[in-house]
Formats: structure tokens, sequence, C-alpha cells
């Protein structure tokens, strides 16, 4: 069982920051995913695990011991890239082969560990083809036996799944859920922009930011699915996790104390269930609720239906408010409802976050589990 | 996919047609024109009458095979493979280091190096001799060789192909343990066939059909290459309008070419190989 461990890592490309002061620890047989936007370093950090980047300062530990200069093939790690780079004249057993035929192990060793691999991941009746007779799941599949036979203490896998299509995608994750599951002992790094597959895939989600130029640590927030979700740390955080995207409000604190924080949105009053401590009466805050926590029917905001997206069951209301302001209301039966019609919302106090003046969170006090649209 | 069948073509498709056929008649008639003429005697060229031969006759051919060819074939052969392979090895290893590698003076390497790609091989004919000449190496195939073993054209050839290369697959090969050097051989090699068989065929060719340089750096006559050696034999008949034996011999030496043209063929076409091991 491996622990990965970032100390004070920064990476610049000819001094333009690329990553900026990440700290992590990914501990023994969990599967990690990092997630953000492009070009927010997700691909890059990977990278550097593996040995294939050169940090500019810090430390990299694969169980307690330095591997900053230890060269990518003796870390001990297997990566499936994201072009799956699969070697075209090989056939698909002697790509998985290969690695093992460098590492000078014995013949009947590497049979032996290739025929297991093809066996879990059902390759058998390709292994004496090229890369090029196989379909793009064949492929991916080939490059995840080409990993398994290493019995790396770390899988790395940067973005996997991204040119597959959405049946086989959701058939994928399954099947790498399912892996993870069987191989137990192995850590994974997992890359994605695909929330889905972080949410659902994740022991642990690393959120990282772009801008690392601008002084903030790259990575904006580490933790479960569900916490990030529930109780995401900062704007970015709350803007990020979560499809469709938060609905962010300008507001101004009334009063506010440890168990909830009263403010006015929009012009009208509203209370959260937050950890009001620190913030200050009149200080302007972000008022943050996700599209299906809202709730359409009475309440004191009015808000004008500018676009309806219906997507079978559910679907989306794009609304303007006042001073302008717009916010999303994913509901079902929209059927009702029309483009120009004026609706009244509510927005229930369990279901707010609070965000001071620099974007910080204020602790949720909630339960998770409140009203949905 | 089924083959689909073949249509009536409209005007414009006869008039396409047309001009396909003028212009593979252009390009084939100084070929039929070489056969016919290689199959004419001395004294119906002198006459200089009909296209087709009256009496077709191998005469040609049965002078030059009793002269030395198979030995200037030889040479030829071991001079152009020779070459080609130190062509091949050399030009790919550094444009792969130029297209790959970050070095102090990459930049200006390259500059220079595309500076010199527009200086003629006639320009250093001269120089090269003389270099030659102080290693002791004149009337010598090590001669051509050595002063043809790269090739700046196909430096820059294989930096272009290079700089589109996908880096993940040799990320790929670190990660499964390669040296750089293993990684080139076993697996940037194998995957750069298109481009080292297009390099190949015409180094060999280049080398094949060149003349001046193996007039200017050989001399005896068994170190020949063939066109010397056939230029040598139209010389002795020059008085009889040898152009028969000049044209056998011509086709006698494309022939080899063109086999290995017709043979690595397929080769030039695969060139979408480097992509089939990624998404």
């Amino acid at each position: 069982m491996t622990t990965v461990c970032l100390r004070d890592i920064d990476l610049a490309y000819n001094g333009t920051p690329v990553l900026n002061d990440v700290n992590l620890t990914i501990e023994a047989g969990q599967f990690c995913v990092f997630i953000g936007p492009s070009g927010c370093g997700k691909s890059t950090l990977l990278r550097l695990i593996a040995g294939l980047e050169t940090l500019t300062r810090g430390e990299i530990l694969i169980d307690g011991v330095r591997v900053n200069d230890t060269p990518p093939a003796a870390r001990q790690l297997a990566m499936v890239f994201q072009s799956y780079a699969l070697y075209p004249h090989m056939s698909v057993r002697d790509n998985m082969a290969f690695g093992l035929t460098r590492q000078k192990l014995p013949k009947d060793v590497i049979a032996r560990r290739v025929a297991d691999a093809a066996r879990i991941l059902q390759l058998e009746p390709l292994l004496d083809r090229k890369p090029g007779a196989l379909s793009g799941g064949q492929r991916q599949r080939a490059a995840i036996g080409r990993a398994i036979v290493k019995q790396p203490k770390v899988f790395l896998f940067d973005e996997p799944l991204s040119n597959l299509d959405a049946a086989l995608r959701s058939q994928t994750r399954i099947e790498l859920a399912k892996l993870h599951r069987e191989l137990g002992s192995a850590s994974m790094i997992y890359v994605t922009h695909d929330q889905v597959e972080a949410m659902t895939l994740a022991d642990q989600i690393v959120l990282l930011r772009p801008h690392a130029g601008q002084g903030l640590p790259s990575i904006a927030q580490v933790g479960r699915p569900l916490d990030l979700y529930h109780h995401p740390v900062n704007l970015f955080a709350a803007g990020f996790i979560g499809s469709p995207r938060m609905n962010f409000l300008p507001g101004h604190v009334v009063c506010a104390d440890a168990g909830a924080v009263g403010a006015t949105v929009l012009g009208q009053p509203c209370r959260a269930l937050v950890d009001g401590s620190g913030l200050a009466t009149g200080a302007a805050i972000t008022v943050g609720i996700r599209p299906e926590h809202i709730e359409v029917g009475d309440g004191p905001w009015q808000g004008r239906i500018t676009h309806i997206e219906a997507l079978g069951e559910h679907g989306y209301l794009h609304l303007m408010l006042g001073d302008g302001a717009t916010t999303m209301v994913a509901k079902t039966g929209l059927e009702e409802l029309r483009i120009g019609q004026t609706v009244r919302l509510t927005l229930p106090e369990a279901a707010l976050h609070v965000f001071d003046a620099d974007g910080h969170a204020q602790r949720r006090l909630q339960p998770r589990r409140h009203a949905a649209a | 996919m089924s083959t689909p069948t073949l249509r009536r073509p409209a005007s414009s498709g006869l008039l396409l047609y047309g001009f396909l056929g003028c212009y593979s008649l252009l390009t084939l008639a100084p070929f039929a024109w070489a056969i016919l003429t290689s199959l004419k005697s001395t004294r119906e060229i002198a006459s200089g009458t009909t296209l087709l031969p009256a009496s077709p006759t191998l005469d040609a051919y049965r002078i030059l095979l009793h002269s030395e060819l198979d030995t200037w074939l030889l040479n030829s052969f071991t001079v152009a493979i020779s070459v080609t392979v130190l062509n091949v090895l050399f030009n790919t290893m550094a444009g792969y280091a130029l297209a790959r590698y970050r070095f102090r003076g990459r930049q200006l390497l390259f500059q220079v190096l595309m500076l010199l790609v527009m200086v003629p091989g006639q320009v250093t004919m001269i120089p090269a001799f003389q270099i030659v000449a102080r290693l002791g190496l004149v009337d010598t195939h090590l001669s051509l060789i050595l002063t043809s073993g790269v090739s700046i054209t196909y430096i820059f050839m294989m930096r272009q192909f290079f700089i589109n290369f996908p880096t993940e697959i040799e990320e790929a090969a670190i990660l499964d343990g390669c040296s750089p050097l293993a990684s080139f051989f076993r697996i940037v090699l194998p995957m750069a066939r298109p481009a080292l068989v297009t390099q190949a065929v015409f180094v060999f060719m280049g080398v094949w059909n060149e003349f001046m340089k193996p007039l200017l750096f050989i001399s005896s006559v068994d170190l020949y290459l063939l066109p010397q050696g056939l230029n040598a034999v139209a010389r002795q008949f020059a008085k009889s309008s040898s152009w028969n034996l000049i044209m056998a011999g011509s086709l006698l030496s494309v022939m080899p070419v063109l086999l290995l043209y017709v043979t690595l063929n397929r080769h030039f076409i695969n060139l979408n190989d480097q992509s089939s091991g990624l998404k």
C-alpha cells in the first residue's frame, strides 16, 4: 500500500508559473481524482508525479522516499495516457510485455502477467492484433492492460475516457471502479475535467484552479466528492463543482452570529444557516445557491423567464432577476411555463452558501439533505 | 466497401481522360523511344529514318553484358547501399536531435544548416576532392561514401517529421524503462518507417544516378560506378552512333531503382502508421 506525498511544489515554464504551492497527500489504496478547468495544471501535476516533468521547487515522496531525482521507470508507477500511446508496430501482447521485457523479467513471468491482465480486461481475443486494428475502447483497455502488468504501486490516468462516446464512457467508468476494487492495494491518481467521472469514481477529489501566477495555491480544495458539493470552501470550488453551475447573487449582511447569517439579497431579506462568525454588519457577501435547490412558486424574489432548456423529465429555467442579476433554476414540469413569464422564487435557508468579500465560504451548519426544486 | 460501378463519363470526364492520356503519352514517350532505340542496330540509328526497329536486335545488350557491366553494377550497389545506410542513420539521428532535444545553440545550428542547403553540390565538390586527396582516398569507393554520408536536406526532412511525432509514445517508452537510445531504436525508428523508406529511396536514387562526383573521384575502370562505366562504353563506340548502347545502358541502370520503388511503394502510402497507437 503506497502513499504519495507532494510538498511545497512549484512548477514554472520559462518563468511563467504553472503550479503554485501544491501540498497534497494521497493515501494508500485511494482513488484520487485531479479535476479543474483547462490549463489549471492537473495533467502537469500528474506528469510531475510520473517524473516526466521537472519541478521548480518542492519534493515528491512515494512511501516516504524522495523521488525527485528518481527516473520515471524506477518510481514503480504506471501511466495510462490520454492518447493511450500504444506502440503501433507491436501487437497488444507485445505492448503489454514490453515494459516487463525491459525489466528483464523471466519469460514465463511475463507471459503469466500478460495472460492475467488480458483475462481481467477481456483482451484475450485481441492479444495478437496491432493497435491499428482495435476500436477506441479496445485500445483503452490495452493501455490499461499495459499498466496493470507492471504491478505498480500507483496508477496514473490522464483523461483516459475523454474520447469515448457517452455510452462507452459510462460503461468504462464502472469497469475502472471495479478494477480499483479488484486491484485493491494500488493507489490511483486520475485526471479529468468531467465532474461525473470525478464524483462517481473518487475517494478524494483534488480541485485545481488556474492562474498560478496570481499567488494563490493551485489546489482550491481537497475532499470527498460530496464534501466538495455540499461544503465548497471558496467561490471557485462552489462555481466549478456541480452542473449546472451554482448561482451567485450579491448581498449584504444584516446580522450574523455563529448560528445563522441574515442578509439582504437583491433587496429582499434572507437567512442562511451558516456560521456567520467574522462577518460584520453591512459587509458585502456573495450568496450561492444551486439551481436544483431554488423553489419556484411562492417567495419574495421575482424572475422573468428568458430561456427554457427542456431536457425531458426536467429542465432548466434561465431567469432575469432585479438589478440585472441572472439565475438558473432546475425544475420538473416545465410545460406550463413560457419565456417572458414572471415567476416567484424561494431560496431555502438550508440550501444557501455564503461567501465573504475574499471569496471564502462561511461554514454551513445544515445537514446535507434539503428540499429540492 | 463495395467497388463503385463505372459509369459512362460525362463530356468533362472525357476531356479529363483525354488530357491525362496525352500527358501519359508525353511522359512515357521517352521511355518508349529509349527501348526502341536500344533494339536498333547502329546502322539503323545512323540512317535515322525509322522509329520502330526494322530488325530488332539485342546486340547493344550483348555488348554491355560482355563489358565489365557486372562489376560496375556491383560497385554502384555497394556505394549506393553504403551511402543510403549512413544517410538514413545519421540524417535520422540528427533530425531527431534537432526536433526533440533542447541544447544551447540548437536554433543557430539549424539556421546554419538551412544556409548550407542552398550551397550547390558542384561548389563543394572540388574542396571535397582536396580533402579526400589529403586523406589518400582518391580512387576509392570510400571517397564517395564518406563525402555523401550525410545530407542536410534529409536532416531537415526528418526534423520536420519528428516535430509532429507523438511525444506520448516516447514518454510511454521512458516509463517502460527505455533509455533515450533504446527508445530511439526500438520505438521511434520502427514508427518512422515511411519517412525512412522515403529517405532511403531518394538517397539511393541520387547516388545511383550520380555521374559527376564518381567521374571526379574514381579513375580505375574496375572501380567505376555504372553511369561512369556506361559512359566509357558509349565513348568507345562514339564514332558509330552508339545511341543503342547508351539507351540499353540507361534502361539497365534504371531497372534496380524501379524494382526498389515497386517493392517499397506500400511504405510510402502507409503514412498514418504512427497514429494507429493513439486515439
